[in-house]
């Protein structure tokens, strides 16, 4: 499992959401993270493969905008 | 008509009786209050029994029939909703000390629909913690009615049991990764997960607002169609809401299935899950093959490896709802919950963003296959109900036990397509084993139309869990 989240990390995210963390807390969010994380990151995506977006090309007089 | 004859009733059975003369509202209210009032002392199922205004609504419901106005399909009906949606005047709670006390001020938008069509509201059900896997120690959980020993998943849990125990005749539920379709499986009785988009979401909870579905838990796929026909519907102030015709679900149910492409998911079936559940699928295969259906063995690589885009997903999604009171009240959260909430805070966009990437290439990769097939067909669980207080799946370290749960239901909140399970067998310990029945997107009334034909032809749906 690669280690890109550590403690530090996780002290670092946690206090920017405005909270403290225990020891073990931050233990666990690091194992947890990292395990999803990996295997998220892990997943190859065609390229063509991006997230749906709000706004549809607009035909007839807004076209231009 | 003795009166536990009227608590098992269907949904078309009781509009009979009721257009007959040989039921009245009122009495049938009257006598399913007392039956919670006293199983819901063990099942737990109900957070809020609306009594009063279940009594009101049954004596108009009665009038109705006395009048012989021409009569809403679901006229004197009593029904129920998970405490994640808005009964205007009530708290809804969705099962947390946080939003005990707040009070909706609009009924939501299945709520007027069940109202319109004629249903009588007889009360709010129990739920896990902001439908997020976990219950709060203040609400407690609801045990199966099989066997109280064992868990009813969730995170529909009350509603489930509700149904399953006859306590109502049906009950709206929500489903983000499998919280209609679990519960109702471990239950034995029927979940359905509509298209995203078809049921509005308006004065509902959210969890995860891309992944988020309402939708019916009944005891007969029949009264799944029918509430459905009484909900669907596009809603403007969903912004996920579909606006397209929509047909009559119950209309369509006799259809029948000769011909149609059953597509049965062979990882699924095979992997991890356990051989009474792999029994009971396989041999629920052969039942639609005997109606006349062609069943293709099939493998879709990458189902299971979208679990993480999907909690990727639902982990972000969810600590953007709850960012303020996770501040201000993480106190309020059971540990389990407040601490996926807060490792939802450690997402990146990034990684966000591929998960959303993923999921895309999911629904592009389920269009192609399902070019060639009308229905999936697979587990909605690995197993049947599992112990309370016992791991609720065999997963790995470090993995959230949450995502082993929901691998087989979870694909299908990413892709948005109807998902129905049934009952289709009983484990050695006689608890129910479900199917779950997948389609295209926005043909909700041919996955209906499948478990109809199954459920004619076997005898699962007619066993009752022992409650008295």
């Amino acid at each position: 499992m690669d280690r890109f989240i550590d403690a530090d990390i996780v002290y670092a995210l946690a206090r920017s959401m405005g909270m403290e963390l225990e020891a073990d807390e931050v233990q666990q969010a690091v194992g947890e993270l990292s395990y999803l994380l990996t295997a998220l990151r892990s997943q190859k995506v065609n390229r063509a493969m991006e997230p749906a977006t709000v706004f549809k090309p607009v035909e007839g007089r807004n076209a231009d905008r | 008509m003795q009166i536990a004859e009227i608590f098992h009733l269907t949904i078309a059975e009781l509009g009979r009786a009721y257009r007959r003369r040989e039921l009245s509202p009122v009495e049938v209210v009257d006598a399913l209050l007392e039956r919670i009032r006293i199983a819901d002392q063990h099942l737990n199922s109900f957070i809020l029994v609306t009594a009063e205004e279940a009594l009101n609504a049954s004596r108009k419901a009665e009038r109705a029939f006395l009048q012989g106005e021409g009569s809403p399909p679901l006229l004197g009906v009593p029904v129920a909703v998970k405490d994640i949606i808005d009964i205007e005047g009530h708290p809804t709670t969705c099962a947390s000390p946080i939003l005990r006390d707040v009070v909706a001020a609009a009924d939501a938008r299945v709520v007027e629909r069940f109202r319109d069509a004629g249903a009588t509201i007889i009360g709010k059900n129990n739920m896990l913690e902001f439908a997020y896997g976990e219950v709060h120690p203040d609400y407690g959980p609801t045990p199966n009615p099989w066997d109280h020993r064992y868990s009813s998943s969730g995170s529909s849990s009350g509603s489930a049991v509700a149904v399953a125990a006859s306590l109502a005749y049906a009950s709206m539920g929500t489903d983000t990764g499998g919280s209609i379709r679990l519960p109702a499986a471990y239950c034995g009785v029927v979940g359905h997960k509509p298209t995203y988009g078809l049921v509005s979401r308006w004065g509902v909870v959210p969890l995860a607002w891309s992944l988020d579905h309402v939708g019916p838990l009944t005891r007969t796929v029949a009264d799944a169609a029918l509430v459905m026909d009484a909900v669907v519907g596009y809603d403007p102030r969903d912004p996920g809401s579909a606006n397209r015709p929509v047909p009559s679900y119950f209309a369509s149910l006799t259809t029948g299935i000769a011909g149609m492409r059953v597509a049965l998911l062979e990882r699924e079936v095979q992997v991890s899950t356990h051989p009474e559940v792999r029994e009971a699928v396989e041999a629920a295969a052969r039942v639609l093959e005997g109606l006349g259906a062609h069943i293709e063995p099939c493998s879709f690589p990458g189902l299971y490896e979208s679990i993480d885009a999907l909690m990727v997903i639902m982990q972000a999604e969810a600590t953007a709802h709850h960012k303020e009171w996770l501040r201000t009240r993480p106190q309020d959260y059971s540990p389990p919950v407040r601490h996926r909430l807060r490792l939802g805070g450690m997402i990146s966009a990034v990684d966000y963003l591929h998960a959303q990437r993923i999921r895309r290439e999911l629904c592009w990769r389920v269009s192609q296959v399902m070019k060639d097939v009308d229905v999936f067909v697979l587990p909605t669980a690995a197993s049947g109900p599992t112990l309370r207080g016992h791991p609720r799946s065999q997963h790995r370290e470090h993995e959230d036990p949450m995502a082993a749960l929901i691998w087989r239901t979870g694909p299908f909140n990413l892709t948005g397509q109807p998902a129905l399970t049934l009952p289709c067998g009983f484990t050695n310990a006689g608890l129910p084993i479900g199917l779950q029945i997948v389609g295209r997107p926005f043909q909700d009334e041919v996955v209906l139309q499948v478990a109809y034909a199954y459920e004619r032809a076997t005898e699962w749906h007619k066993r009752r869990p022992p409650v008295t």
